[in-house]
Order: C-alpha cells, then sequence, then structure tokens
C-alpha cells in the first residue's frame, strides 16, 4: 500500500514537474553548413550562434522565455537543407529559422519556408533569397549579409572617388560569381564606368594565370575580382605575377579574413576589398552606433575560443546579427507567434548589429545600406581602413 | 598583340610544362624498372610538397637545405610506397599491382586531408631565381624556378642513370630482368630504388608547383594524369624525350587556354590520352632505354 502511494506520488511529481519549470523555451531552428565546401563558413557561424543564444539566455531571454536552438547541418548541399528545414518545421515545431549558410541552400529553404509560413533569417551571401520577381515571393525570408548590389555599389562609389573609369570584370562561375557579375554590369553606367572586359573562372581551379592575362591586355585601371573562398587569393597571385604595369586588383566582400592574406602572401599587398567594420575595429571613430557591439563581438569572439580555432573573418558576425534581430523582432512583436513576428522584423529601424545598422522594411529585408561597409587595404600584411 | 600572347603562352606553358615534364620522368622511371603505370605519382608531389610545407613552417629552410629535405622526403616516400605496393605484390599479375597503386593514391589523400586539412596551403618560393626578361620573352619567377628545377633534374638523372654502376644496374634490369639477375643485379632493388628516384621527383615538381597553384589534397591526380598524359607523348624510353614531352604538354594547354577557353584544356588534353593510346598503343611498351 505504501509503495503504491509512493508510486502514485512519483507519478503526479513527474507530470507535474514541467509546470513548476520556469517558462517553456522558445524554439528557433538553425541551418548550418558545418560539412562541404561551406563549413569553413558554417561551422563558426554556428558556434557564434551558440554564443549569442548563451549571452541573451543568460541576460533573462526574450519575453522572459529563454531561447532554445535546434541546430542541423545541412551538408552545403541544398536537397539536405531542405530536407533539415522540414524536420525543423513539421517535428521540432520552430518558431523561427535561422540560416542556412551558401545562397543555393538558400534558395531551396526559402520557398518552403514561403509556403509554411515560417519565418527565416538567413546568413547567404546572393540576393536573389530576398529580390522578389523571378525568384519568388520574399514576404517571410530576411538575410543579414549586404546586399551584392550594395558591396557594388561601395566599390564603385571608391573606384569613382579616384578617378577610374575603365574596369575589367573576373567572376566565379558559381551562382555567387554569376550574382556579382549581373550586378556589376548593370551598375557600371551609374558611377560612369565603363567595362572593357570581362572573364570567367571555375571557383574549385588553382590557376586563373590566363584570365589574369587576357584581362590585363585590355589595360583597365582595375579589375575586380568576384567569388568566395581561395579562389579569390590565386586570382591576386595570378595578377601579381604580371609582367608589366599592373592595375588595381579589387576583391569582393567575401575575401576579407585571415585566409586571403595567407594564401596570397606577398600578392595581396595593396588590394582593395569591401568588408564589415569587424575586419577593422579599431579604426571606427568614437561616434559610430556600432562601435560597442563590434568591440563587444570581437572580445567575446575571442574569450569562447571561438577565434583560436577559425580567425576573425567578415562573415563571422552575421550568424549573430541573425539573431540580434530576432530578438528584437520578438520583443517589438510581443508574443512568439510566426506572422507577428515577421511583422516586426518589417518594421526594425536602426537596430545596430556587428554587420551593421539594420532598418528593414517590408521591400527591403536586409536594411543595410553602403554606410555598413568600408573599403579595406591590405597593406603590410595586415587590413587597414581604404583612403 | 600576337607577341605578347605568345610571350604569356611560353611563361605559362613552360611553368606547368616544366612540372609535368618532372611527374613524366618519374612515371618513366617506374614504368621501365616495373612495366608499371604508377597510378599514386600525384600523391607523391602531394605528400612531398605538403611535407615540404609543414618543414617551411616550423624551421627556415635555405635553398640547399629545401632541395636536400624535398630530396630526402621524396625519397623516404618513394621507398614507402613501393614497400606497400610493389614491393608485397612482385610476384601478382599486373593488374593487382596498378590496382595497390590506385589504392595507395586514394590511402594517401586520405592521409593528406586528415593530417593537412581540406584548405589549399601556398608552398613559399624556396629557391632565390629572379624572374627573367629578354625582350619580348618574359619568365616570372614561378616559371622560372620550375623549368631550373626540371632541367637540373633530367641532367642529374642522366648522369646517374648513365654513369654510375647503380643507374647502370636500373637500366639493365629495364631492358631485361632475368639478364640483369643472372649478371648479379638484384631487380628488387633497382625497382625500389627507381620508386624512390621518382618519390624525389615528385617532392621537386612539389616545389616548382607549389607557388604557382599552391597544394590541395585533391590535385595529386589531375596532375599525376598530366605527367602520365607527357610520359606517353615522350614514349618513355629517353629522358630527354619524355621531359620535352612534358613542355610540349604545357605548352598545348597554354595555347587552349588562352587562344580558346580554359574548360577546352582538360577535354582535349585527355582526348589526346585517348588518341596516343590507341595510335601508338606499344609507345615504349618494349622499352628499351637508348
Amino acid at each position: 500500500m505504501v509503495k503504491r502511494g509512493v508510486l502514485t506520488f512519483l507519478c503526479i511529481l513527474l507530470f507535474a514537474l514541467p509546470a513548476f519549470a520556469a517558462e517553456e523555451p522558445i524554439l528557433i531552428g538553425g541551418l548550418f553548413a558545418e560539412s562541404g565546401p561551406a563549413a569553413f563558413v558554417g561551422t563558426p557561424s554556428r558556434l557564434v550562434a551558440e554564443m549569442t543564444v548563451k549571452q541573451i539566455n543568460d541576460a533573462g531571454g526574450v519575453l522572459g522565455r529563454p531561447i532554445k536552438l535546434v541546430i542541423y547541418d545541412t551538408e552545403s548541399k541544398p536537397d539536405v537543407a531542405l530536407r533539415m528545414a522540414r524536420q525543423l518545421v513539421e517535428s521540432d515545431h520552430v518558431l523561427a529559422i535561422i540560416g542556412p549558410t551558401s545562397t543555393g541552400s538558400g534558395m531551396a529553404v526559402k520557398k518552403y519556408a514561403e509556403e509554411k509560413n515560417v519565418p527565416v533569417i538567413m546568413t547567404v551571401g546572393g540576393d536573389p533569397v530576398i529580390a522578389g520577381g523571378k525568384y519568388g515571393p520574399y514576404a517571410w525570408t530576411f538575410k543579414t549579409p549586404q546586399r551584392t548590389s550594395t558591396a557594388v555599389r561601395k566599390v564603385y562609389e571608391y573606384l569613382k572617388a579616384h578617378d577610374v573609369k575603365k574596369v575589367a570584370l573576373m567572376t566565379a562561375k558559381d551562382a555567387f560569381g554569376q550574382d556579382g557579375l549581373d550586378h556589376l554590369k548593370s551598375l557600371a553606367p551609374e558611377f560612369g564606368l565603363e567595362v572593357a572586359a570581362e572573364e570567367t573562372f571555375d571557383p574549385k581551379g588553382s590557376d586563373f594565370s590566363a584570365q589574369a592575362f587576357k584581362l590585363g591586355t585590355e589595360k583597365p585601371q582595375a579589375v575586380i575580382i568576384w567569388t568566395i573562398g581561395p579562389a579569390g587569393a590565386i586570382a591576386a597571385k595570378n595578377f601579381a605575377s604580371l609582367p608589366g604595369d599592373k592595375p588595381l586588383v579589387v576583391e569582393c566582400h567575401g575575401q576579407p579574413g585571415p585566409e586571403f592574406l595567407e594564401l596570397a602572401g606577398p600578392a595581396a599587398e595593396g588590394v582593395i576589398m569591401p568588408g564589415t567594420k569587424l575586419m577593422a575595429p579599431d579604426s571606427l571613430p568614437a561616434g559610430d552606433p556600432q562601435k560597442a557591439v563590434v568591440e563587444k563581438f570581437v572580445k567575446d569572439y575571442s574569450e569562447n575560443g571561438i577565434q583560436a580555432k577559425f580567425p576573425l573573418n567578415t562573415h563571422s558576425g552575421y550568424a549573430y546579427d541573425a539573431l540580434i534581430l530576432l530578438q528584437a523582432g520578438l520583443e517589438k512583436a510581443g508574443k512568439a507567434d510566426p506572422a507577428a513576428l515577421r511583422d516586426a522584423l518589417q518594421q526594425l529601424t536602426g537596430v545596430p548589429g556587428v554587420s551593421g545598422v539594420f532598418t528593414i522594411t517590408p521591400e527591403d529585408h536586409n536594411g543595410l545600406s553602403t554606410d555598413s561597409l568600408i573599403m579595406l587595404l591590405v597593406k603590410d600584411g595586415a587590413f587597414t581602413p581604404a583612403k | 598583340m600576337v607577341t605578347l600572347y605568345l610571350a604569356q603562352i611560353v611563361n605559362s606553358g613552360l611553368a606547368l610544362g616544366a612540372v609535368y615534364g618532372i611527374m613524366a620522368l618519374g612515371f618513366s622511371l617506374i614504368y621501365n624498372s616495373s612495366r608499371l603505370i604508377n597510378f599514386a605519382q600525384g600523391e607523391l608531389l602531394l605528400l612531398g610538397g605538403l611535407t615540404l610545407f609543414s618543414l617551411s613552417q616550423a624551421a627556415h629552410l635555405g635553398p640547399l637545405t629545401a632541395l636536400l629535405a624535398a630530396g630526402g622526403c621524396g625519397y623516404l616516400l618513394g621507398r614507402l610506397l613501393f614497400a606497400t605496393t610493389l614491393g608485397l605484390s612482385i610476384n601478382a599479375s599486373p593488374l593487382r599491382q596498378l590496382m595497390l597503386t590506385v589504392a595507395a593514391s586514394l590511402c594517401w589523400q586520405g592521409v593528406a586531408i586528415l593530417v593537412w586539412g581540406k584548405n589549399p596551403l601556398l608552398l613559399p618560393q624556396l629557391l632565390p631565381i629572379p624572374e627573367l626578361r629578354a625582350g619580348p620573352i618574359f619568365l616570372s619567377r614561378d616559371t622560372a624556378t620550375a623549368l631550373t628545377l626540371a632541367v637540373c633534374s633530367v641532367l642529374v638523372l642522366s648522369l646517374i642513370l648513365g654513369y654510375t654502376r647503380i643507374g647502370r644496374a636500373i637500366r639493365a634490369v629495364s631492358m631485361n630482368a632475368v639478364a640483369a639477375r643472372l649478371q648479379g643485379v638484384n631487380p628488387t632493388t633497382c625497382r625500389a630504388l627507381s620508386f624512390a628516384m621518382a618519390g624525389a621527383l615528385g617532392a621537386l615538381a612539389a616545389m616548382a608547383v607549389g607557388p604557382q597553384t599552391m597544394l590541395r589534397y585533391d590535385m595529386g591526380l589531375g596532375i599525376g594524369l598530366k605527367g602520365f598524359v607527357a610520359a606517353t607523348i615522350g614514349g618513355y624510353t629517353s629522358l630527354w624525350k619524355v621531359f620535352f614531352g612534358g613542355l610540349a604538354l604545357g605548352a598545348l594547354e597554354a595555347v587552349l587556354v588562352l587562344v580558346f577557353s580554359g574548360e577546352l584544356k582538360e577535354t582535349v588534353t585527355y582526348a589526346l590520352l585517348i588518341l596516343l593510346l590507341i595510335l601508338a598503343p606499344h609507345a615504349g611498351g618494349h622499352g628499351e632505354r637508348s
């Protein structure tokens, strides 16, 4: 009898326990490329996301509830990303999703998220996910990295200010490079630039000296290289070893980071590229609204041991920004509901993040302008702000 | 404009052609001594280069120490390759021996990923060779280095094979192993030595190609096959012909890339291999070394 009583008591306790526990966590899905070619961005993004969630929870969570991340690896493959997104929505019942990492995966997830009305804040480089038109609606999709067009404008503003009239383009044959080429070509007239020649290359290749040579024969004042990963460093090397006068080498906003300096070696000297303020935190003026955020992020990044494994690069802050936007959106919405969250995200103004100050509208689901980027110059083997 | 293009074709053709030439020498050495196509030749380059990279990170390597280190690493890697492939299957069927080198190639690639990771690594330029300029001809630092390394390799190799006792023994084995054995030559030693020399050549090729295209885990097969094509063009028997086969392949690739496009390069190179194998199936097949 006593035994039975104890058992009953235990059973009651077991079922009643959740009710005694603190507020139920808000479930957020995380999709990161932790293996495959985009792993060098995806893996540190996951670590940053976990670090940021811990910080948010330590400070009392959102709406009085902690955030819980459910994370899956997309293997850098669109089909896996889609499968994992389904799992997050249909079996884990998450409120919103952070990620994925690469543009191809982003397009796969976006289509599904738009059908299911799930807010997704992506960390992908390419614009198509929030471009609308032939790429489909983007009512539920947001992204934190600067648009390709923003980065192109930043580069062109710099070139125009330095009296460059004639440029040559060298772009990767993948979705990212193609996106860059489209914007580089369509925006050139606006800045009075003539595109003298263009070449494409396989981003997995190991030698682009032929393309570099062909572009060099057109005698452009500057050449703009649009690719992510080691190919950018290889191209810089190929231009540096051209005989005779060399054009100014400009890389895209995906390149800033220690890997570029290491791989390009002496060829990196004098190369310029747009990057987030993360790449030159010491150069920010005291009045910069991002200064405090960036400095804190850099400190936390190294204190959490991520710096030791993945030295800071221009991509490092995008997952942090996604979570900061999510937090701001939830607080503005006042409840953990997908539609309310989406509406709130679309009305965020002046949220300072690591990558820029976000002002999102229903039309602009990125919310960053050219002010969020700075032009960097490689000098003595380090990134410095370009004059 | 045409001279500019020609100068660039010479420059980039020689840069890779010299590397293909060195790889082709390694192929020919092993082919002649053992009648074996060594599919792990590219991995000899890869691991030789990566080891050299780690050494150059750990300590400052002068030009001479770098050459000795490359030769030494390559020699040991070659011995290791022999010990784990042909050395184990000396009496097995040629097909089995061939498959062993394929397996070795994949295993070594795995080792490269485990130890050095998947990111490309830039092997610094270890030899102080300046760029050359003579009228319209321009040889960049990478090209000049690759060419110097390649020519020196051929010279040293032909001296060894032509004027030393062990060189004569290797040649004897490649002409007729049974007869050589009757004359007191140990064919197994000679074969092991030809693997070791191919390994040293691979490491030297890595010194030539590392600063140009960087070293990456998946480069071995491609560059090894190019060496095979070059050796087939050269006909396996004469060192200089084989070496010029490499230069010719490099120049052909440079023309294709510069005049047409990069995509065409791989297709044409391997189509050429098919043609060569069909038209001259015995190219070097009964290889008497001159």
